[in-house]
């Protein structure tokens, strides 16, 4: 009963997914924990969660390729790094290819990162009980180095300290008003903070300016593929041994550094590849099999290493945000009482292989031979606006539903705040969403300093 | 009085264009039918007594997925997105593209020699006879017919 709960999961969540992905633009982290927070509240079991996740990730992570080879336009935010190889393959007129190394080797990735990422989780956990013991710690170290790498290096590192009280204000609030501290409110805040931002820029008349214009975006679509495959076509075929090898090699690059930001996991990839290649079609085709196989491994990585080897403590950027509602959502999960306790080695085994296969059963195929349609498709039918309402509809309800309107309200604050260092000083909304889980611990230091120092 | 700047018809949010009154009809509707499913939905379902009441505020929130997906249904079918699609089949000159891979001819070709016949497989299935017909003729990888084939197609448009 649970597998078959978890297969339709990983197949649900994979048609769905692969629609977002095709959809230029869409961030990971604000799509996926919306729908995953509301799955975790349905009380759906442990297992079933854990295969939905691998499943959506594998699917966006194919699907993504789609609007990226045939427009040059990313899918996602993950899709960034590939974009320059991408528009070159266009150029050369073949993003076909582009998109069926892409979508092959991302899962090729997935193959890969599964038993390694379970591998470096089994040698980490002996770690597991003093990380969990000292989490408040690691988590503020977590944020500082996530801070320094960023593109506002010191800058990001010492608005780490103003944010987390900042956060921490928001939660007295919370308590005050509705009697408890919040997660989905302050979570979803950051998340949509860029959006927020732009909207709010648009008021002001003298910003309006800078934000509006006169013509639509131009996208250029490529023509139709002539070659013919087969319908579900081995992706290891689809590389040469030298892409595979890569792949292999990056994706267990990616499980040892699961700590570090995915996107930037994909671009030192994409770098490293591409210096070993001299011709310009093979650069292009080993890079973007690489890349999306890194790009994947990151994720699955993130997702598992945390919870199978570090006791369920939200490290890394994919465990602090695509996944954040496994690790904790009030009131169900919290940080020592998540899935990492639910689940047993078996179970990430045989659910994560449901969800690899539940995802790419749908986004692998289209990816392979309707790449061209669908993303033509959706850029005719679904407008920005249609995207954009939805999404605000569902950050609405999550916010009310856990601290009422009180709640809709935090998260407009928290947005407004991190939307404009997110876009404005280049702190962004990673380092925000480990700063949260930070917070707690950074305020009872700073109290404790104020006592002695007065 | 000053002269007012000039505003466009449109707005970039979030990667693409939109029209702003648009948007917030979008936003306000969306966020409406979502609302009133899971506030509906939550009412329903907490007054039904076999049901466990956590489960009941859970379930309410799939309820209001679903008037989220009616809302944006009516979104999409009331405002057109505003893209100009274009399709594109000229292939481009190949030093334009090297270039913007930041690679010279010559590099193009000294690497074309030595590359492994999988990857000039792979390209021999694409048709890319463009670089193909770069192969220089003292590399094993030559064959006259690339620069028949390119002649074919139109040749080099350098």
């Amino acid at each position: 009963m649970t597998i078959l709960l978890a297969i339709l999961a990983a197949v649900g969540g994979g048609l769905l997914y692969t629609i977002i992905g095709i959809i230029p633009g869409t961030d990971e982290t604000a799509t996926m924990v919306p729908i995953t927070i509301i799955l975790v509240l349905a009380g759906a079991p442990a297992v079933v969660l854990f295969a939905w996740e691998v499943g959506i990730i594998t699917a966006m992570q194919i699907a993504h390729t789609i609007p990226t080879a045939m427009t040059a336009l990313p899918g996602s935010t993950m899709a960034v790094p590939m974009v320059l190889n991408c528009s070159l393959a266009k150029r050369l007129g073949v993003p076909h290819m582009a998109m069926r190394k892409m979508a092959s080797g991302s899962v090729v990735g997935t193959c890969f990162s599964l038993p390694l990422a379970i591998i470096v989780a089994l040698i980490l956990s002996p770690l597991g009980s003093v990380i969990a013991a000292h989490s408040g710690l690691i988590f503020t170290i977590c944020a500082l180095f996530i801070a320094y790498i960023s593109s506002a290096k010191w800058g990001a590192v010492l608005a780490v300290i103003p944010f987390a009280i900042f956060i921490q204000a928001l939660q007295r609030i919370a308590i005050e008003g509705h009697g408890s501290t919040v997660f989905t409110s302050i979570f979803m805040g950051i998340t949509i903070g860029p959006m927020i931002y732009e909207l709010f820029g648009a008021l002001i008349p003298s910003r309006r300016k800078q934000f509006s214009k006169d013509e639509e975006n131009e996208t250029w679509l490529a023509p139709e593929s002539k070659q013919s495959l087969p319908l579900i076509p081995n992706p290891f075929k689809q590389l040469t041994k030298k892409q595979i090898a890569f792949s292999g090699l990056w994706s267990a690059i990616s499980c040892v550094g699961f700590t570090m930001s995915p996107v930037g996991m994909t671009v030192l990839s994409g770098e490293a590849t591409s210096g070993r290649c001299k011709e310009l079609y093979e650069r292009i085709s080993t890079a973007l099999s690489v890349e999306d196989s890194t790009s994947n491994a990151t994720y699955i990585a993130g997702l598992i290493i945390p919870l199978l080897g570090l006791g369920g403590v939200a490290i890394g950027g994919v465990a602090a945000g695509p996944a954040a509602p496994l690790f904790a959502t009030a009131p169900r999960f919290e940080i020592g009482n998540n899935l990492a306790q639910l689940m047993t080695l078996p179970n990430y085994i045989i659910f994560g292989f449901i969800g690899l296969i539940g995802g790419a059963i749908i986004a692998y195929p289209i990816a392979m031979h309707k790449a061209r349609a669908w993303t033509e498709l959706m850029l005719r039918a679904i407008s920005h606006e249609a995207l954009i309402g939805a999404f605000c509809g569902l950050i609405v309800m999550l916010a009310f539903y856990e601290a009422g309107i009180l709640g809709v309200f935090l998260a407009v604050t928290i947005g407004l705040v991190g939307g404009f260092l997110h876009t404005v000083f280049g702190v962004h909304t990673g380092v925000q969403f480990m700063t949260y889980y930070a917070s707690a611990w950074i305020v009872t230091q700073l109290i404790t300093i104020a006592g002695i120092i007065k | 009085m000053k002269k007012e700047e000039h505003v466009g018809k449109y707005m970039e949010v979030w990667g693409d264009t939109v029209d702003p009154k648009e948007l917030g009809i979008s936003a306000l509707l969306c966020i409406v039918t979502t609302m009133a499913f899971f506030l509906i939905g939550r009412s329903v379902l907490s007054g039904i007594p076999t049901l466990d009441p956590g489960l009941a505020k859970g379930y309410s929130l799939l309820v209001g997925i679903l008037g989220c997906f009616i809302g944006a249904a009516i979104c999409a079918k009331m405002f057109k997105p505003k893209r100009k699609i274009m399709i594109q089949f000229e292939e481009e000159n190949i030093e334009d593209i090297l270039k913007a891979a930041g690679m010279t001819m010559e590099e193009e070709i000294e690497a074309l020699r030595t590359v492994s016949p999988e990857i000039i497989k792979e390209m021999e299935d694409l048709e890319i006879y463009s670089l193909l017909a770069l192969i220089p003729e003292d590399s094993p990888n030559y064959k006259p017919e690339y620069k028949e084939k390119l002649a074919q197609k139109g040749g080099n448009k350098a």
